[in-house]
């Protein structure tokens, strides 16, 4: 098996790769530095230098226009969260509602067996 | 960072308008920035939508502030996924290769004052990364979120977390080369979504 021959311009540009790979490595306390923008452009590994640009620019101060709907935003909220109260309120009524009908039943249903029982203890039931 | 986290949100759950305010200026800009990078097109309406869910789950809410975050990100994410879905169509980041090298090189005496990139350049060089390793980064940097905590949020171990967190950055570094065009980022870019695919299974 014959092995494939590198012209001299091929070698380097894969020897150039190798070394840009090894440049490009990175550890991971200086990744999580890196991403969490705790490394200053000038401090970031020269290979991450753009890396650290990006990061800086993804969290700079908002934008005017990213701020512009706030007041529709916040109203919008805000009604939303009312609407929401209103409707936990209302569930927590009907809530309340349906296990004061459940307790109403149930004594009922205890009271109407004692009854029977304290009636049919005292002979009272019309026997067939 | 909002100051005195758990007093707003309190306050923002009793629907006090300033809490509501102070939250919203907070994350919006950065949730706006995630969904950009995911989808440019239905970042604007994804955006509302995610505000919409969070007032609704907002009253029944309890945590700190990173798992505020944490949870206002995952309801941007399902949202996102859901419209995307309902459009029945893949992601639309806005990616052109050519608008993107703003990068000085290091000796350029002009890298002074350009210190900082453009937003939306950063973005659109991110929407250029495999879509798993771009929105593990997007999630690391806007949300502020360690492995563990994006892992949960997208639903994949910490390990191919990190490898993809990995990836991305060293592709992320040779996009930023002010000569990466001379790679071809075509052919890359299909030999890592193959390996992607590779990891993630």
């Amino acid at each position: 098996m014959t092995r494939p021959r590198l012209s001299q311009s091929e070698f380097d540009k894969l020897l150039a790769r190798l070394e840009q790979l090894d440049e490009l490595a990175l550890d991971d306390g200086t990744a999580n530095r890196l991403l969490a923008g705790h490394l200053h452009v000038d401090d970031a590994p020269q290979a991450h230098q753009g890396t650290a640009l990006a990061v800086a620019a993804l969290t700079a101060p908002p934008h005017p226009h990213e701020l512009a709907a706030q007041r529709e935003a916040v109203a919008r909220l805000a009604a939303e969260l009312a609407d929401e109260a209103t409707r936990r309120a209302r569930k927590r009524r009907a809530l309340r509602k349906t296990r004061r009908v459940a307790q109403l039943a149930a004594t009922s249903m205890i009271g109407g067996a004692v009854l029977l029982g304290g009636l049919a203890a005292a002979g009272a039931l019309p026997v067939r | 960072m909002i100051d005195s986290f758990t007093d707003t949100l309190e306050a923002a759950q009793d629907g006090d308008e300033h809490a509501i305010a102070s939250l919203w200026r907070e994350l919006n800009p950065r949730v706006l920035r995630y969904l950009r990078g995911r989808d440019h097109d239905l970042a604007d309406d994804v955006a509302s939508e995610t505000w919409i869910a969070v007032a609704r789950g907002l009253p029944q809410f309890e945590g700190n502030e990173i798992e505020f975050r944490a949870w206002v990100f995952t309801i941007a994410r399902n949202r996102l996924i859901d419209a995307q879905r309902r459009a029945q169509r893949l992601p639309m980041p806005f990616a052109d290769p050519a608008t993107f090298a703003t990068q000085p090189a290091p000796d350029d005496p002009a890298r002074d004052t350009i210190d900082t990139l453009d937003t939306d350049a950063a973005l659109r060089v991110l929407s250029l990364l495999v879509p798993d390793q771009a929105e593990v980064l997007l999630l690391r940097i806007l949300a502020g979120l360690d492995v563990q905590r994006v892992a949960e949020i997208v639903g994949k171990r910490p390990g191919t977390v990190r490898v993809l967190q990995h990836r991305g950055l060293r592709r992320l570094a040779e996009l930023m080369r002010p000569d990466h065009a001379d790679d071809d980022v075509i052919d890359l870019r299909v030999e890592e979504q193959d390996d992607e695919r590779r990891v993630t299974r």
